[in-house]
């Protein structure tokens, strides 16, 4: 029993994990070379990463372009494929609605091996070849050059605050069951003697 | 966007009654532990009434409604630095 709880525990983590490793930004030092527009169909394996159907870049929910910015890593191999689409008002929560000047920063920053523009794109999500889903840019920013490093600041505050989130829910919660429902259990104990008693009382014959 | 805004404003109002309770809660606790750690003088109830009746009027539980504010004022910064730096 105790194994099947530290499962279901681990079990948990790990989805928390990928979930926060999906939506959290991430940062990659890449030269853009070249973009694309292209038409895709969006199937039920993977609906959930592409941007829903009302925001708005996307009009359908089945097929779309999606514009997508080709990459280099400083090595010289090939990058990540990025897809640029607005996230829409709920999930997740970059409120991004300016994919057609992204589009245009990428086209302008697009640059050849010779002559290397290196930019750092902000970005959340993974690329899954199997499934064809690409992780969104949501920014892009010219940096000094192709080993420059970036400490996620962001990401720590995020994950500080949520942790104090957490923390604070289970203070609550347990207030909640301290003050609210164990006197509540304990006067209904209580009240349950008092008729146990009496009920004894009853048909208890007295000496 | 509607969704957002209908969605929000009855999640943050769940939060809102959530911490109200409970910061209720917490503030009746050191009433009573301050009554109960003594010197003191009069009755248990009238100082806790009291000092709940002085808790509902401060600046703290009106702070409160910082749970309806902090989010709004996150998502706007969030979308401008996003779309607009």
């Amino acid at each position: 029993m105790r194994k099947v709880k530290w499962a279901i525990w681990g079990v948990l983590a790990l989805l928390a994990v990928a979930f926060l490793d999906y939506t959290l930004p991430q940062h990659d030092v890449v030269r853009i070379t070249g973009l694309d527009n292209r038409q895709t169909t969006v199937s039920w394996i993977n609906k959930y990463f592409y941007a829903s159907p009302d925001s708005g870049t996307a009009e359908s929910a089945t097929n779309r372009y999606v514009r997508l910015i080709y990459t280099a890593k400083p090595d010289g191999s090939t990058g990540t494929v990025f897809r640029n689409e607005d996230t829409g008002w709920i999930w997740p929560p970059y409120f991004k609605y300016d994919s057609s000047n992204i589009q245009s920063a990428a086209a302008n920053y697009q640059s050849t091996e010779a002559a290397p523009k290196w930019v750092m794109i902000t970005h959340y999500g993974w690329r899954i070849a199997v499934l064809s889903i690409y992780p969104n840019a949501v920014r892009i920013t010219e940096v000094s050059g192709p080993d420059y490093s970036y400490f996620p600041w962001l990401n720590l505050v995020i994950l500080i605050l949520l942790a104090a989130l957490i923390f604070m829910l289970r203070r609550m919660w347990l207030q909640f069951w301290d003050r609210m429902v164990d006197p509540a259990v304990a006067e209904a104990q209580e009240a349950g003697d008092r008729t146990r008693n009496w009920f004894s009382r009853l048909f208890t014959r007295k000496s | 966007m509607p969704e957002l805004i209908i969605g929000g404003f009855v999640g943050l109002t769940l939060l809102y009654v959530a911490l109200t309770i409970y910061a209720r809660s917490v503030h009746r606790e050191n009433l009573e532990n301050q009554f109960d750690a003594g010197g003191i003088p009069g009755l248990r109830e009238v100082y806790i009434r009291d000092g709940l009746t002085t808790y509902d009027r401060s600046l703290r539980k009106r702070a409160l409604v910082l749970v309806y504010v902090i989010p709004v004022v996150l998502i706007v910064a969030i979308a401008y630095v996003v779309n607009h730096s």
